[in-house]
């Protein structure tokens, strides 16, 4: 394989590779018809219109278990998902994962970051695979972990001490995490279904994953009768467990959704966008009521979850009146690391900005705006930007909160950041040539430092393509 | 009444469906006048229909009670009167100053409570006066004191009541008395009560104020752009003065002054609204008025509404879409993306979702001109600017950006009630400019073109559609209009 690296701008590294043989092979396969087309009923794109954006795969391919039997054995028991019987010994072992080889896709990006490492989670809505591996400005290492439910649908990356936890809705309706040591190059990734004893849950795409310590796992999902549920399991030894979280009844601060706007044909319900904090304190899942448009915040408390209303959109009064604000989409929870506070970013879709809200010591929620989209044109005239779409919050190296999120109107990656402690927000567009900003995330990586990432559309013939955009310092 | 709905005259608002609240203007500041901004003419045989306005469910009755006979310790008592007249047939004739009615209750009965004392016995019933035809004839004339401009009756209305009777209702024996030399008798003392009650009643009922029953502004008012964007934002004060009001053989005319002031949105370009011009109307026809059916006209001067025309554009007004966040089911932004043909400029392959919005934002300040021969309002309006946002990935995204100047006509049109309405006839383009981040090729200008001039009918079509210039509640319909060389007329009927 032969790689060639342009940068960009100075900080926008991207990776490109030779690709003439897989068009080839790619046109043989349109030829005949047999190549996958993506959710936009379009095949991948073989020609850029934009070299210089192209974001190119190394194609690593990995691990494979050599296979040495001499005698074969067949395995005891059936062995389970990701797994195959090593007829050589006899016992079920890791499914050995094909190396990821194409335009790496963007479809549902999400990193994490370990030890200095960085690591990400895409869909290839090409033939919905997942796919994860870790990312340096030079190159990428990306195994295919399994097929999503659909060719939209969301990843969720997450690392542990030793761990990076990669979580998925498979295509039966159950959630699947697969996961590997990080500090072992090459080490397998182990993929485990997410099985109640009474196989009673059907996962949905309204999901968000974190594990704790003890390789604690915790799924917090929206189910099909559209309430907000949690799967969790304290330790690797013990077994899942479910719990509803959220049914949409009154909130522990006395506000509650009016029936005239819960009893309608298609409801939306309650746990749009879940997103889980965790730490020493417990957990914490904030999520949209879709019904009402409100921030819900589910916490953890004796007898089962104490749910607050956190914003229902009204901060300044009915902007409308007879009509109710609509908040809580794209919500990220995340615990500030030193005071323990829980802080909440999500969209304000009735006046497309991005809000910030933060426990207070009275037991309520201070909230701020982080980002009003304000911009002015050319015609002197103050436009209205919509900011707020796909939000990560995070905390930098001096605890400063960072939101990133896409600036939809100009299709964009924005990053927010203000010091620890409040002051003002001071705002970056990092990301602004074509149609980028989908599913932005970012983190900080020790020794790199903030490293962005989101998908980018780019012309493909027949439609448009996706791609994976990082932003590297 | 703090909050009172009232106008806007002629508003040249880009919606219909703008949320404004409407207050009283405490502001001392002055507010630069437009004269002969709006001229009302009520033909004489119009003038009825106020009254039917001013006593929608008839004639209010009401007689406080009297003793008509006493002997000793009994006594008779009528009334009160408390009941509603139902007039079938009212006529005006005006002069100098002063208009006649004749109102006509065909078949009409009157309930009179009778109350007989004695001693410390009481005894109460009822009576009826029943009359085939019962005429009320006022005289009012028009007065003007710190009230305004109004109708006031000096004198009592004359009462006819023809060949009424009275009977009672049930048993009740009404005992013989002296019910003195003019009402001789217990019915014809009824009668005089039934007759001066009513000719009290009249006067008090026809004296009216005109101009709030037409719904006219004739106050300082703030009209406060709502928003859930703060740059669209903003607060406009109106003033309304009446300058003329006379009566004569042609009916009630009236002729107001408007004033108007804006705090500028932030986003309507930053131009100054610049000087006052007179507004000029001319005479109405009052044989129009019946011939397309109405109770009344209104005229309203062109360059008032220009200049409001302005005003609202600079108040954030023409700077719409993208408020409503609801379900597709009620959200009234949402145009279907199939309709939007982006295949003609190239944008076929955009993986939109199925409803897409457009957002108006204005670069300059429109032009509003009249024209006559062919009935049409004509707007200018430069570097107009359409945004065109459809669901991408789940989230509402950008998809091209659409710069224009339009000239558009306009045709003023009957409409349900309470607005006029806009028809859409004809738009023309100018320096279509079209950008996307999604273009992967450059459309043909004749492209942009047709397709601009598409997608602003499309969008503005049912846009045009106004508050009429009265009072919100007034059940006004036009059924008529006609646009003249410095005014538009509206043709109104009374609902």
């Amino acid at each position: 394989m032969s790689f060639e690296q342009t940068l960009n701008r100075g900080y926008c590294h991207r990776i490109q590779k030779t690709r003439r043989r897989r068009r080839e092979l790619r046109a043989a396969q349109d030829n005949f018809g047999q190549r996958p087309k993506d959710n936009f009923g379009q095949r991948p794109k073989d020609n850029f219109v934009k070299q210089k954006i192209l974001i190119l795969a190394i194609a690593t391919a990995t691990t494979t278990l050599s296979c040495k039997a001499t005698d074969n054995q067949s395995c005891q028991d059936t062995c389970s998902v990701g797994q195959v019987c090593d007829t050589s010994l006899g016992i079920c072992v890791d499914e050995p994962r094909d190396g990821f080889e194409g335009d790496i896709p963007g479809r549902s990006v999400q990193l994490a970051t370990a030890n200095g490492k960085v690591f990400v989670a895409m869909v290839d809505p090409v033939g919905r695979r997942v796919v994860a591996g870790e990312l340096t400005p030079e190159s990428s290492t990306l195994h295919e972990l399994g097929v999503s439910s659909s060719a939209q649908s969301k990843v969720v990356i997450r690392v542990s001490n030793t761990r990076v936890y990669v979580a998925w809705l498979a295509t039966n309706g159950a959630y699947r995490f697969a996961s590997r040591e990080f500090a072992t190059p090459n080490a397998n990734w182990a993929i485990e279904e997410i099985e109640l004893p009474d196989n009673t849950y059907e996962g949905s795409e309204e999901f968000d994953f974190v594990v704790g310590e003890e390789v604690g796992v915790y799924v917090a999902f929206q189910t099909r009768d559209r309430r907000l549920s949690l799967l969790s399991r304290d330790n690797a030894t013990n077994a899942f467990r479910l719990e509803q979280v959220d049914d949409g009844s009154p909130s522990s601060n006395g506000i509650a959704c009016p029936d005239s706007l819960r009893s309608t044909e298609a409801p939306a319900g309650i746990g749009v966008n879940p997103s889980i904090a965790l730490n020493q304190a417990g957990i914490a899942i904030a999520y949209q009521d879709a019904d009402c448009g409100d921030l819900r915040l589910a916490r953890r408390a004796v007898d089962g979850f104490s749910v607050d209303v956190v914003d229902t959109g009204s901060l300044d009064g009915e902007p409308i009146p007879g009509r109710r604000g609509r908040v809580g989409k794209y919500a990220s929870a995340r615990y500030e690391p030193d005071s323990g506070r829980l802080f909440i970013a999500y969209l304000d879709e009735t006046r497309a900005r991005v809000m910030l809200a933060i426990t207070n010591d009275s037991g309520g929620y201070d909230l701020e705006v982080v980002d009003r989209g304000d911009t002015l044109d050319s015609f002197a005239r103050q436009r209205k930007d919509l900011v707020g779409s796909f939000i990560t919050l995070s905390f930098g190296p001096r605890d400063e909160p960072s939101i990133s999120h896409m600036n939809t109107t100009k299709t964009t990656i924005r990053f927010s950041q203000r010091p620890s402690g409040g002051g003002l927000w001071f705002h970056q567009t990092i990301a602004d040539e074509g149609v980028v900003g989908f599913s932005a995330s970012h983190v900080y990586a020790d020794q790199i430092g903030l490293v962005s990432a989101a998908e980018r559309l780019v012309p493909a013939e027949g439609g448009f393509a996706s791609e994976l955009e990082v932003i590297w310092p | 009444m703090t909050r009172k709905l009232f106008i806007i005259a002629a508003v040249l608002v880009l919606s219909a469906c703008e949320q404004v609240a409407v207050n009283t203007a405490s502001t001392p500041a002055p507010i630069q006048s437009q004269e002969q901004a709006l001229r009302v003419l009520v033909p004489a045989e119009g003038l009825a229909s106020l009254y039917d306005q001013a006593q929608p469910n008839g004639l209010p009755l009401a007689g406080a009670v009297e003793v008509v006979a006493q002997s000793g310790d009994i006594e008779v008592r009528l009334g009160p009167l408390n009941q509603n007249l139902v007039i079938n047939e009212r006529s005006a004739v005006s002069v100098a100053n002063t208009v006649e009615t004749d109102n006509i209750a065909d078949n009409a009965t009157i309930f009179v409570p009778v109350r007989i004392i004695d001693g410390i016995d009481s005894k109460i019933c009822r009576f009826e006066l029943r009359t085939p035809r019962l005429s009320v004839s006022a005289m009012s004339m028009v007065t003007e004191d710190e009230k305004g401009e109004r109708f006031t009756v000096p004198d009592l209305p004359v009462v006819a009541l023809l060949n009424a009777t009275v009977s009672p209702i049930g048993d009740c024996e009404v005992p013989t008395l002296d019910f003195g030399a003019e009402t001789p008798t217990f019915e014809d003392s009824l009668r005089a009560y039934v007759s001066r009650s009513l000719a009290e009643s009249a006067q008090t009922a026809f004296e009216t104020n005109p101009s709030e029953i037409l719904g006219l502004m004739t106050r300082r008012i703030r009209l406060d752009h709502l928003s859930a964007y703060p740059n669209r934002t903003s607060s406009l004060r109106l003033e309304g003065s009446v300058q003329d009001f006379k009566v004569d053989e042609a009916g009630l005319e009236v002729q107001l002054a408007i004033g108007s002031d804006i705090d500028t949105a932030e986003c309507a370009p930053p131009i100054a609204l610049g000087g006052v011009v007179a507004g000029q109307t001319a005479a109405i026809e009052p044989d129009l008025v019946s011939e397309f059916g109405a109770d009344f006209a209104m005229a309203v001067s062109a360059t008032v509404i220009d200049r409001l025309g302005k005003s609202l554009a600079l108040g954030g007004y023409a700077c719409s879409g993208l408020e409503d966040v609801r379900r597709p089911s009620e959200n009234e932004e949402l145009v279907a993306s199939s309709d939007l043909l982006l295949d003609e400029i190239m944008l076929s392959d955009v993986p939109l979702g199925p409803w897409a919005q457009v957002v108006a934002t204005p670069g300059s300040l429109p032009d509003v001109t009249t024209r006559p021969q062919s009935g049409q309002l004509q707007l200018d309006w430069e570097d107009l600017t359409l945004d065109v946002y459809g669901t991408v990935l789940g989230t509402r995204v950008k998809i091209l950006e659409l710069t224009t100047s339009a000239s558009a006509n306009l045709r003023p049109a009957q409409g349900p009630s309470g607005v006029v309405r806009f028809d859409l006839e004809s738009i023309e383009l100018a320096s279509a400019t079209l950008e996307s981040e999604w273009l992967t090729e450059q459309p043909a200008q004749s492209a942009v073109d047709q397709w601009a001039r598409r997608v602003l009918l499309l969008v503005l079509a049912d846009q045009f559609v106004f508050p009429l210039p009265v009072e919100p509640g007034t059940p006004l319909q036009v059924t008529g209009t006609q646009v003249r060389t410095d005014d538009i007329v509206l043709y109104l009927r009374f609902q």
